[in-house]
């Protein structure tokens, strides 16, 4: 019997080998960066050194041309060991597909929004749904309560209960106009206004310069120089 | 301070670890403390000058330089020092290097941290060449 399953992993492999890998294997090369280029604030060589970026990232643990959730958190925190309530919101986010994995395209159109030249509403949208950690269409006090808390932990801070229910309070005070408990996409986006320090987060400096961090070798570029 | 300010500091949420080799979570600092605002701004400038930084102010946010004279200009420690308010009796002070090396930066963040984020009990009524720390509203 075992040696009949011996038999049958050589036959396997000899088939796999047979074949050609890089039917498999995603194309090397960037087919289309115009099209990226269209849908995003990007330049097409924007986008040819986000493509450097991407492809650097979605081999570190697979090399598919693919990011997974392991490799985006390794690219993050440059551990695959640290679990986080908003790494994993933002990987969804990006995730508009919703198959765990992230291709090119949906990475370059998520991080378009952090770009500085992003329009505000983009940037207000990305980080009310960011923030709907229930996907409810609202931003409740519980779920506040459960970033503030995650924040906290994650930087060793040490707030009483009462300090950071008093926090939220305010907040809620200010946000809240409409006095019903909940932060809608209204609300948010009047809060933000205000307040644009919200949303420092939401903008990527490094973006403006990813020709200079990124550069991409001059043959697999398809802009010429002018 | 409103929770979203809190929320958006969060190292998760800062995304330029994407573009780095280092962790970016290494580049940023924050701890508490309980001195007033501008004990603390004068607390920092003080402590740094003393270990040879030059010190720019800015409203609440300092930014910090240490030139060494042997090395290259991208050597140079660079960070940035802000103040924030949790409420009166309470600041969150967060500090992020630039550029530099990050050993020295390390040390930077661990002198600072200990001056500064003194537990509640320690002496709290000192008064101290020109600082006084009074708390006058009821901490919890």
């Amino acid at each position: 019997m075992l040696q009949c399953l011996e038999g049958i992993s050589k036959l396997i492999d000899c088939f796999v080998q047979s074949f050609d890998i890089k039917v498999f294997k995603h194309v090397q090369g960037l087919k289309d960066p115009e099209t990226i280029a269209s849908e995003t604030v990007f330049s097409v060589s924007e986008v040819e050194a986000l493509y450097e970026l991407f492809k650097r990232i979605s081999s570190a643990v697979i090399d598919d041309g693919l990011i997974n959730k392991e490799e985006f958190q390794l690219a993050l925190f440059k551990t695959n060991k640290k679990e986080s309530l908003f790494a994993d919101r933002v990987f969804d986010l990006f995730d508009t597909k919703r198959n765990g994995l992230l291709g090119f395209e949906e990475f370059a159109c998520a991080l378009s929004v952090f770009h500085p030249n992003a329009p505000i509403d983009d940037k207000i949208e990305f980080s009310f749904q960011l923030y709907d950690l229930k996907q409810k269409g609202f931003i409740g006090r519980q779920e506040v309560k459960q970033m503030v808390v995650a924040t906290l932990a994650e930087s060793g801070m040490n707030l009483s209960d009462d300090v950071v229910e008093n926090i939220i309070d305010k907040t809620f005070e200010e946000a809240d106009t409409k006095h019903d408990g909940k932060i809608d996409k209204e609300e948010w986006r009047s809060l933000v206004l205000r307040h644009p320090s919200l949303l420092k987060n939401m903008t990527l400096p490094y973006l403006k310069d990813i020709t200079t961090s990124f550069p991409s070798f001059v043959f697999h570029s398809q802009v010429e120089d002018t | 301070m409103n929770a979203f300010q809190l929320i958006a500091m969060s190292r998760s949420l800062d995304l330029s670890g994407l573009f780095e080799e280092e962790d970016a979570a290494e580049r940023k600092t924050r701890f508490t403390s309980v001195y007033p605002a501008k004990d603390i701004v004068h607390k920092i400038e003080e402590t740094v000058r003393a270990m040879g930084f030059q010190v720019q102010r800015k409203n609440s946010r300092l930014n910090l330089l240490h030139i060494d004279p042997k090395s290259k200009g991208d050597r140079h420690l660079s960070v940035a020092a802000e103040v924030f308010e949790v409420n009166p009796c309470l600041h969150v002070v967060e500090l992020r290097k630039s550029a530099g090396d990050i050993a020295q930066y390390r040390q930077l963040c661990i002198k600072l941290s200990s001056d500064l984020s003194l537990q509640k009990d320690d002496n709290m009524w000192r008064e101290k060449g020109g600082i006084t720390l009074p708390c006058p509203c009821p901490c919890p």
